[in-house]
């Protein structure tokens, strides 16, 4: 019978590997090809608020203030497309394990506060400039299906966002202790 | 570029044939589930012929080739987790750590994959390359901690390791 960790380890038996280095080259451009969908995918983002607003801006008349509300959450998400990715990118090899990994956790805290800023801002005002001015018409009754599920998914976004902030928080004060006691 | 290329594959290729099985036990440290653990054994491979590129042998090339899997493995991790699921440090399992029942190979392998998965990335870093062999110099080299931090963790693991699988914390580092 065998209980030696280290022997049981290295014994396992694997899946014997079909990566070539061909294979790796494909997964490299399909990888560029996924970066290059990604980056539209953030484009979509500023055609839907401009679709949107534009939509909303026709529709309710809501005068001056909605136009000017629909153009700074047109700005503001065309902006994101330059901000929430900025200065995202990674070098692996260079960085020891408790650096990579607290890069890591900081990376991702930076994507949520990112995502909240640039994704969720602009939509969230485009949503105002549209019921705004249909509350002032006095339509708001018949909105309340509509509202009530901007509400939940707000609501939600924003429960996540705060647990999965008080998570990584937690582990990267685990790991500024390890590294205080080096 | 041709020239770059060429090493980089060199490179590449080297380190598939000394630590491609080492690579494979990694990808088990961090993924069950078979299917995953296809997509991130590839990524790992992926991202080690990228990191390539970027080679400055300051370090050594096993060195190289564990930080980055473990990286992507970390990631990995990161991403896959569930919401609410919790990763625990050695110090909590050495905490409840109770001695297994006498077992058999394959039941033992399957509670030392258990424990590993239970781990934090940093910790299963430690735990992965203890497993697999290495130093402490080289853990500490490779994961970033002091020589003193990866001792205490090593004898942790060793604890947990002896209390679990009756090897009586017999083992070297």
């Amino acid at each position: 019978m065998e209980n030696d960790p280290k022997q049981l380890w290295q014994g396992q038996k694997t899946e014997v590997s079909t990566i070539t280095l061909e294979l790796v080259r494909e997964r490299a451009r399909e990888l560029r090809a996924k970066t290059r969908n990604a980056l539209l995918g953030w484009m979509a983002l500023p055609l839907v608020v401009a679709g949107f607003g534009g939509w909303a801006v026709v529709t309710v008349k809501g005068g001056t203030g909605q136009q000017v509300a629909t153009g700074i959450a047109f700005a503001w998400s065309v902006a994101g497309l330059y901000f929430a990715r900025r200065g995202m990118r990674d070098e692996a090899g260079m960085r020891t394990g408790l650096e990579s990994y607290r890069r890591e956790l900081e990376r991702r805290r930076i994507l949520h506060s990112r995502a909240l800023r640039w994704v969720f801002g602009p939509l969230l005002l485009s949503i105002g400039a549209f019921v705004a001015p249909l509350a002032s018409q006095g339509m708001i009754l018949r909105m309340i299906p509509f509202l009530s599920l901007v509400a939940i998914w707000i609501g939600a976004v924003f429960v996540m966002r705060v647990l999965e902030e008080r998570e990584l928080a937690r582990e990267l004060d685990v790991l500024r202790e390890i590294e205080k006691g080096q | 570029m041709g020239g770059t290329e060429s090493i980089q594959d060199e490179l590449y290729r080297d380190a598939v044939e000394k630590y491609g099985a080492a690579l494979a036990r990694l990808a088990m440290a961090y993924e069950l589930d078979p299917d995953k653990r296809r997509d991130l054994s590839q990524n790992i491979h992926l991202q080690l012929w990228r990191s390539f590129a970027r080679y400055d042998a300051r370090c050594s090339p096993r060195t190289w080739v564990y930080r980055v899997a473990h990286h992507v493995g970390a990631s990995h991790v990161l991403r896959e987790r569930r919401a609410f699921a919790r990763l625990v440090s050695l110090e909590e399992i050495e905490a409840i750590a109770e001695r297994g029942p006498e077992a058999d190979e394959r039941l033992n392998l399957e509670r030392l994959s258990e424990l590993i998965q239970q781990l934090k990335p940093m910790d299963r870093q430690v735990i992965v390359s203890y497993l697999e062999d290495m130093d402490a110099v080289s853990i500490g080299e490779m994961t970033g901690l002091s020589p003193g931090n990866v001792a205490m963790r090593i004898h942790r693991i060793k604890k947990i390791l002896a209390a679990r699988f009756h090897t009586g914390g017999s083992h070297g580092e």
